[in-house]
C-alpha cells in the first residue's frame, strides 16, 4: 500500500469545517496539542509505519519548499 | 581529593608493585565492570591485576538497577545469587501524570515468564562491589591493588607500559593487554587522547537517596508533571535497607551547588511524600547527563568497558548493564587470543557486538530523553499530547517513555553467527541471548555455564562440545523452535550463534570455528 495523494473522502468540506471548528477559540499552544492528539489518533487508525513515515515525508517536504510555510 | 569521598568499606593501600614487572592482563578500575572483568577472566584461569584509585568501597549514590541480562552474567560468575539476596526484586513500572494517582501506564518489564531472574534487582552500588570483592578473594590469580592511581601510559603494538602513583611511591609495570574499566572520566580514554562523541543533554535531576520506613511497592514508580514537582518529572524506587531513591527532574538554568543543599532538597521530599514522613539522608547530588560513545572500543592492546566507552542517561538503567554486557561478551573472546587459540583480530568481533550494544542503549536513552525533556514547542505538545491520550485510550500507552529498560542486545549481524541454512524457524536467532526455561529441577541458564554448548532435541550425533538433551521439555522446545532432531549451538556468553534443522559434526565444528574468529 502506498500513500493515498488522490481525493478519498466524500465531503471534504463537511470535514475541514469539522476541524476548524474543533479548534475555536482555543489558542495556539492548545490548538498545537489538539492537532497533536487528534495526529496521534489518525496514527494509530492507519497502523501503518511506512504509510505514516511517508505522510511525515511528504509533509515535511513542504515545509522545506522556500516560503511555503512562512507565508503570513 | 579522595577524603572528600564517602567510604563504605576501607580496605587501605597496597604496597608498591615491583617496578618493571610483567603482567599478561591489567584491568583499570574497580567498578561492578572492572570488578565483574577481573572475576570472568579469573573463572577462566587467567592471571590478572587489578588497580583501583581509591583504597576503599566507596559509598555514595550511583547505579542502583541491575537487569536480568546483568543477573544471568552474575550467575555464570558464580554471583548471582547473593546479588539477588541482597537485592530488591520488581519488575512492574508505573507511570502518573499530573494529580491523578492511578497510573496512565503500566509495564511488566519481564513478560516471559518461567525464568529463573526478575526483570531487575536495586541494589546499591557499593553492595555489588563488596560482593564482587568478596568473591575475587578466593582466586590466588587476582590481584587486586587498591590505592594505585595510572598516571602515565605508554602503547606499544605489543603491550602497554604503565606509570602507577601510589600514597607510598609510583612504580611502572608492562602489561601485554589493558582493560578500561575506569568508567566516564577515564584516566586511560584521557592519556590516550582518543575521542568521546555525542550529545549532551541541557537538563538537571536531583537525586535524593533517603532511609526511611516505607510502605510503597518494590516498583518503579515515574512521574510526569506531578503537584509536588510541577512541569517537571520524578521517580520513586526501593533500595535495600529502607534507602529509597528519590530523582527529581530540576530544569536546565538552575544553581546546581544550592539545589542539592538539604534546606532545598527536603521540601521537594516532604511535597512528595508528606509533610509526616520521618527520613534521613542519605546521599543528595545533581546529574547531568550524556549519550555518547567511543569510535572504537578496541586499541590495539588496550581495550575499553563500560562508561569509559560509552554514556547513557540513567532512565533505562543502560549505564552498568550495558558495561556487563560489555565485559561477557570480551571474557570468553580474550581468553581464545591469551591462549592462542584466536588470533588478536578476533577481538573486532567484541568492537563490532558492543558497539552495537551501545548504539541500541544510546538510540532507547535519546528518545527516552528526548520525551522527558521535550527540546521545542512542537515536542512538548506531541509530549503532553501523549500523556492525555494514555489515561483513557489504550493506544497512546506504549508512547509513554519514561525510560526503555535495558534488556539485552541482540547481534543480528554479527560475523561471528552461521546463519539459519534450512527451513523457517521461530524462536531465539543466532546472535541473540540464550532464553532461560526450567529444566528438570534446574533452570536451562545454570546448564549452560561458560563455553560451547549444544542444545539438542533427541539428536543422537556425536557432538564436539557437552550437550545438553531437552527431549521432552516442552517449554525449551518451544522456545528455541527445536523440532525433534534439532539442536542450537550456544557461545561461551550465552548466546545462541547456529541451529540446524539437521546437525552433523562438521556443521557444529565449522560453526564453532566461525565462533571463534575463523574466516567464515
Amino acid at each position: 500500500m502506498s500513500l493515498e495523494t488522490k481525493p478519498n473522502i466524500a465531503r471534504p468540506d463537511d470535514i475541514y469545517e469539522a476541524l476548524i471548528a474543533a479548534q475555536a477559540g482555543m489558542s495556539e499552544a492548545e490548538s498545537l496539542r489538539f492537532s497533536a492528539r487528534l495526529i496521534l489518533l489518525l496514527i494509530n487508525q492507519i497502523g501503518n509505519d511506512a504509510l505514516v513515515k511517508d505522510a511525515i515525508r511528504a509533509a515535511r517536504a513542504q515545509a522545506q519548499e522556500a516560503g511555503s510555510d512562512r507565508r503570513a | 581529593m579522595t577524603t572528600a569521598i564517602p567510604v563504605h568499606r576501607p580496605i587501605g593501600a597496597s604496597p608498591v608493585g615491583t617496578d618493571g614487572a610483567h603482567l599478561e592482563t591489567l584491568i583499570v578500575g574497580a567498578g561492578p565492570v572492572g570488578l565483574s572483568m577481573a572475576l570472568d577472566l579469573a573463572r577462566r584461569g587467567r592471571k590478572v591485576t587489578v588497580l583501583s584509585r581509591l583504597d576503599f568501597i566507596a559509598a555514595g549514590s550511583k547505579g542502583i538497577c541491575y537487569s536480568k541480562r546483568s543477573l544471568d552474567i552474575w550467575d555464570r560468575l558464580g554471583v548471582g545469587q547473593a546479588m539477588v539476596d541482597r537485592g530488591v526484586v520488581w519488575n512492574l513500572g508505573k507511570v502518573f501524570w499530573g494529580e491523578n494517582t492511578t497510573p496512565i501506564y503500566e509495564f511488566d518489564l519481564l513478560p516471559v515468564k518461567d525464568q529463573r531472574r526478575p526483570a531487575f534487582i536495586n541494589l546499591q552500588q557499593y553492595h555489588v562491589e563488596a560482593i564482587l570483592v568478596d568473591a575475587l578473594a578466593a582466586y590466588p590469580n587476582v590481584d587486586i591493588r587498591w590505592g594505585h592511581e595510572v598516571t602515565g601510559l605508554d602503547v606499544r603494538a605489543d603491550g602497554v607500559s604503565v606509570t602507577v602513583e601510589t600514597p607510598d611511591g609510583r612504580y611502572t609495570l608492562n602489561t601485554d593487554w589493558l582493560i578500561a574499566c575506569d568508567g566516564n572520566k577515564s584516566t586511560v580514554r584521557g592519556l590516550m587522547g582518543l575521542d568521546f562523541e555525542g550529545r549532551v543533554f541541557e537538563d538537571n535531576f536531583l537525586i535524593a537517596d533517603i532511609k526511611m520506613k516505607g510502605e510503597h511497592p518494590a516498583e518503579r514508580w515515574f512521574w510526569f508533571d506531578p503537584p509536588f514537582n510541577p512541569g517537571q518529572s520524578a521517580l520513586m524506587h526501593k533500595q535495600p535497607d529502607d534507602v529509597w531513591r528519590l530523582d527529581f527532574q530540576l530544569g536546565w538554568n538552575i544553581d546546581r551547588e544550592a539545589a542539592m543543599r538539604p534546606e532545598n532538597v527536603e521540601p521537594l521530599v516532604r511535597a512528595m511524600l508528606g509533610d509526616q514522613i520521618e527520613f534521613e539522608r542519605e546521599w543528595y547530588s545533581v546529574y547531568t547527563f550524556q549519550c555518547r560513545r567511543m569510535q572504537r572500543f578496541v586499541h590495539g592492546r588496550v581495550l575499553f568497558a563500560g562508561d569509559s566507552a560509552h554514556l547513557v542517561s540513567p532512565f533505562g538503567a543502560r549505564g552498568a548493564n550495558g558495561g556487563l554486557a560489555d565485559i561477557d561478551n570480551l571474557g570468553w573472546k580474550l581468553e581464545r587470543v591469551l591462549e592462542g587459540k584466536a588470533p588478536e583480530s578476533f577481538l573486532e568481533s567484541y568492537n563490532h557486538e558492543a558497539i552495537t550494544t551501545a548504539d541500541e542503549n544510546i538510540l532507547n536513552s535519546t528518545r527516552s530523553t528526548d520525551f522527558l525533556t521535550p527540546k521545542s514547542t512542537a515536542s512538548a505538545a506531541y509530549r503532553d499530547a501523549v500523556l492525555s491520550l494514555a489515561g483513557e485510550y489504550p493506544f497512546a500507552r506504549p508512547f509513554v517513555n519514561s525510560g526503555r529498560l535495558s534488556t539485552a542486545v541482540s547481534y543480528p549481524a554479527s560475523p561471528l553467527s552461521t546463519p539459519d541454512e534450512d527451513g523457517d524457524w521461530d524462536g531465539v536467532a543466532p546472535g541473540s541471548p540464550a532464553l532461560d526455561a526450567p529444566i528438570g529441577e534446574d533452570w536451562l541458564l545454570g546448564r549452560l555455564g561458560g563455553g560451547f554448548r549444544l542444545i539438542a532435541n533427541g539428536w543422537q550425533g556425536e557432538a564436539p562440545v557437552p550437550v545438553i538433551d531437552v527431549t521432552g521439555e516442552a517449554l525449551i522446545v518451544d522456545r528455541y523452535d527445536l523440532a525433534p532432531g534439532s539442536a542450537c549451538l550456544i557461545r561461551p556468553d550465552q548466546y545462541v550463534t547456529a541451529r540446524w534443522r539437521k546437525p552433523t559434526p562438521q556443521k557444529i565444528s565449522a560453526a564453532i570455528a566461525r565462533a571463534e574468529g575463523a574466516a567464515a
